[in-house]
């Protein structure tokens, strides 16, 4: 199953949430709950990733420090959304490469501004012609 | 007594009488050790041929004088006979006495077994039961100890080392008057009576022998005594006799043997001098080094070690003080050595009790510290998991909230849309609460982050003007702006700044009633930037200036106001570290306050 944008957080109702604006906004999303599904769903062709950075195994920011290792994965746009909105995690998240970091709880505003920006709608129409 | 060789019967008689009377006194003597009666028949035999001789002397005599003298010596000697008769049978008496008292001993004895027997039967206890059998135990002690004693006496034959009943009195007393009170059966106090009065009668006995025995030594004195009187007669009888005969033949030796009188007295001078001359070379020599030796080792041992002996002579005693004196310097240098040792280690002592006492301060330093990082470390976990814990439902609720808001589950007619409205605004204020709570706790533990850089401080202020809006227009008020028109360049966190704006405004509209002004101003004075916020509410009484600004201060307001009280603790903490300062003047309550925010500028490069 191919989509665009990949949404990563072990809270289904959140995953769920991103989706349903994600969606509705025009996108194609696919979901991972849990690191092994991460790894089943990853693709070269995704557009832009999400992170929670609180999971178990391995959290948003390491996930993200290994995508950007990888040079297939390395230019996928990464988003990290946290809980914590300290200073010290944003730039934790910026370090490991992220290229941008979100505080929740975010406005179905913010988050789509913020996933336009770096996935604007115009392309995905491209996409899918 | 060297009689010389002159025939004459006297001699004979005299002789026969001084072995007469050692030999009587020898058989008194002998009794009273042994007892035994083959010296009682000696005394006899020996009396009776003392008196025969004596008679024989007497007939010898030639002159009245020692006729009398010899009448004198008979009768001294009968006496002397009778005494040592009578000393006989005082020992025996003695004897006997001593058996009655093993005897009486021996009744005790089994006057104690049976009453032993019959009170342990009777109370069902042990001979060995010490508590019980106290008393008994201690009687037969001591009837065991005297019964010892007394047979010791008898085997030794000495009377006179008779137990000591005055050191067994005491404990018999004790020993009785413990017990007469708790004895039960009548045949038992029977018992224990008898067994009191024989053990005091025991004692009168012993008391009595003891003294029977002065009596008897005193016996035997007056007996030496009268003894000694009859020899010293016999001897100046038989003095004079022979200093007669004497006499007569000195005359006869003395010729002859003038010369090897002279010779002996010569003979003794010269080996008196030699004596002397040895005895002088000895002490010069020998004995005065061997004392002065003596003194040297003396003061040595008395801790003297710097007098040493003065050696005169080079033989081995010589050899030995200079040995000795060698030796005592070494020790001398020794000891000193093992002072200065000491007093090092002394020193290193103290130091290293210093350095203990310094290392245990640094110890508790550093477990302070740890602990402190430890709870500083646990405080921050359980605050990121609080916050995440929180603010997870929170985005879920909000996210949802605003889809349904959003119509995209279905028409949202216009009363659900207000509802809907209200549920939103309430999760901004648990999310706005948590974050309060989150950011009280930061400048609490100094772990407030903020992000310093250049930042206009109009723009900032103007994003809140635009925030604040909806506030101020649901309660009609109005919001007066005077701010300059060129940027006010100032370094800070802006979405800090905005937070510590947003905190004055909506204090300024909350504590002011409906349709009042609000008035923000920004100056710039002598580059500092100054902000302030002033409302015409419910303002400041005195003595709360200060205490506003603490965290959950909760000052008595005249109106409620819903609110935490932790937004000014929270400003006054940004501001703070913008190396700002944050304070109120208000002239009292419902007279207003005007809140001031004055923060560094910085010059703006003309690039």
């Amino acid at each position: 199953m191919s989509g665009n944008i990949l949404v990563v957080d072990d809270e289904i109702d959140i995953l769920n949430l991103i989706k349903i604006i994600l969606t509705k906004k025009g996108y194609q999303v696919i979901t991972a709950s849990t690191l092994n599904e991460f790894y089943q769903m990853i693709d070269v062709n995704l557009r832009l990733i999400l992170l929670d950075d609180v999971m178990p195994v391995k959290n948003g920011i390491e996930i993200c420090r290994d995508l950007k290792k990888h040079p297939e994965t390395a230019q996928i746009p990464v988003i990290i959304f946290s809980a914590s909105g300290s200073i010290g995690k944003k730039e934790a998240a910026l370090e490991a490469g992220a290229e941008e970091f979100l505080v929740k709880p975010f406005s179905i505003e913010k988050l789509t501004s913020i996933v336009n920006k770096h996935y604007p709608l115009n392309s995905r129409l491209i996409d899918n012609n | 007594m060297r009689v010389l060789n002159v025939e004459l019967p006297l001699d004979e008689s005299f002789l026969k009488m001084e072995i007469g009377l050692s030999e009587t006194t020898r058989a008194v003597l002998d009794y009273v050790q042994d007892y035994q009666e083959k010296h009682l028949y000696v005394l006899l035999n020996e009396e009776s041929n003392f008196e025969i001789n004596i008679q024989e002397y007497i007939s010898l005599c030639e002159t009245d004088e020692e006729k009398q003298i010899g009448n004198e010596i008979a009768l001294l000697y009968s006496q002397l006979a009778l005494s040592g008769f009578e000393i006989i049978d005082f020992q025996d008496k003695q004897n006997e006495a001593l058996f009655d008292l093993r005897d009486r001993v021996f009744d005790i004895t089994n006057l104690l077994k049976y009453f032993s027997e019959h009170y342990v039967n009777r109370n069902q206890t042990s001979p060995y039961d010490k508590e019980n059998m106290h008393a008994i135990i201690e009687f037969t002690v001591i009837v065991g100890e005297l019964h010892a004693g007394v047979e010791g006496v008898i085997a030794k034959h000495t009377p006179h080392e008779v137990p000591d009943f005055n050191y067994y009195s005491p404990k018999l007393e004790s020993a009785y008057s413990s017990y007469k009170d708790v004895i039960g059966t009548i045949s038992e106090r029977t018992y224990l009576n008898q067994i009191y009065s024989n053990m005091k009668e025991l004692f009168i006995m012993s008391e009595e022998l003891i003294q029977k025995e002065d009596l008897l030594r005193e016996k035997l004195e007056e007996f030496e005594y009268n003894r000694e009187q009859i020899d010293l007669k016999l001897e100046n009888q038989i003095k004079k006799i022979v200093n007669k005969k004497k006499e007569l033949a000195a005359q006869e030796v003395l010729a002859s043997s003038r010369l090897t009188l002279n010779t002996s007295i010569i003979d003794s001078i010269f080996s008196f001098m030699l004596m002397g001359g040895l005895l002088f070379g000895v002490n010069l020599w020998i004995i005065t080094p061997i004392l002065e030796l003596e003194v040297g080792i003396q003061n040595f041992a008395s801790g003297k070690l710097d007098e040493k002996i003065q050696v005169k002579t080079k033989d081995e005693i010589g050899k030995l003080a200079n040995a000795f004196n060698n030796m005592t310097t070494q020790i001398e240098e020794k000891i000193e050595t093992i002072m200065k040792n000491e007093q090092k280690l002394e020193e290193l002592n103290i130091d290293l009790g210093n350095e203990i006492q310094t290392r245990k301060e640094y110890e508790k330093e550093i477990l302070r510290v740890a602990r402190e990082t430890e709870v500083d470390r646990l405080r921050s976990q359980f605050l990121s998991t609080i916050t995440h814990e929180l603010r997870t439902p929170l985005t879920s609720i909000k996210g949802y909230i605003e889809i349904i808001r959003a119509g995209w589950v279905g028409d949202v007619p216009a009363e659900m849309e207000e509802t809907l409205d209200i549920i939103i605004r309430n999760t901004d204020r648990l999310s706005n609460l948590t974050s309060d709570l989150l950011d009280v706790q930061r400048i609490e533990s100094g772990r407030l982050e903020v992000e310093i850089v250049p930042i206009d401080l109009i723009e900032v202020i103007e994003q809140s003007i635009r925030e604040i809006k909806p506030f101020i227009l649901e309660k009609e008020q109005i919001l007066d702006v005077d701010i300059p028109d060129l940027p006010l360049m100032v370094l800070g966190d802006s979405t800090r700044i905005s937070q510590v704006l947003m905190n004055l405004l909506t204090n300024a509209s909350k504590f002011s009633e409906e349709r009042t002004p609000i008035t923000l101003e920004a100056k710039d004075i002598n580059g500092e930037i100054l902000v302030s916020v002033q409302d015409t509410g419910i303002g400041i009484k005195e003595g709360d200036h200060e205490r506003v600004f603490k965290p959950l201060a909760m000052i008595d307001k005249p109106i409620y106001v819903k609110g935490t009280g932790l937004g000014l603790s929270i400003s006054k903490g940004i501001i703070d570290l913008h190396n700002g300062k944050i304070w109120v003047e208000s002239e009292g309550e419902w007279k207003g306050s005007t809140f001031f925010l004055k923060l560094p500028k910085i010059k703006v490069n003309d690039s």
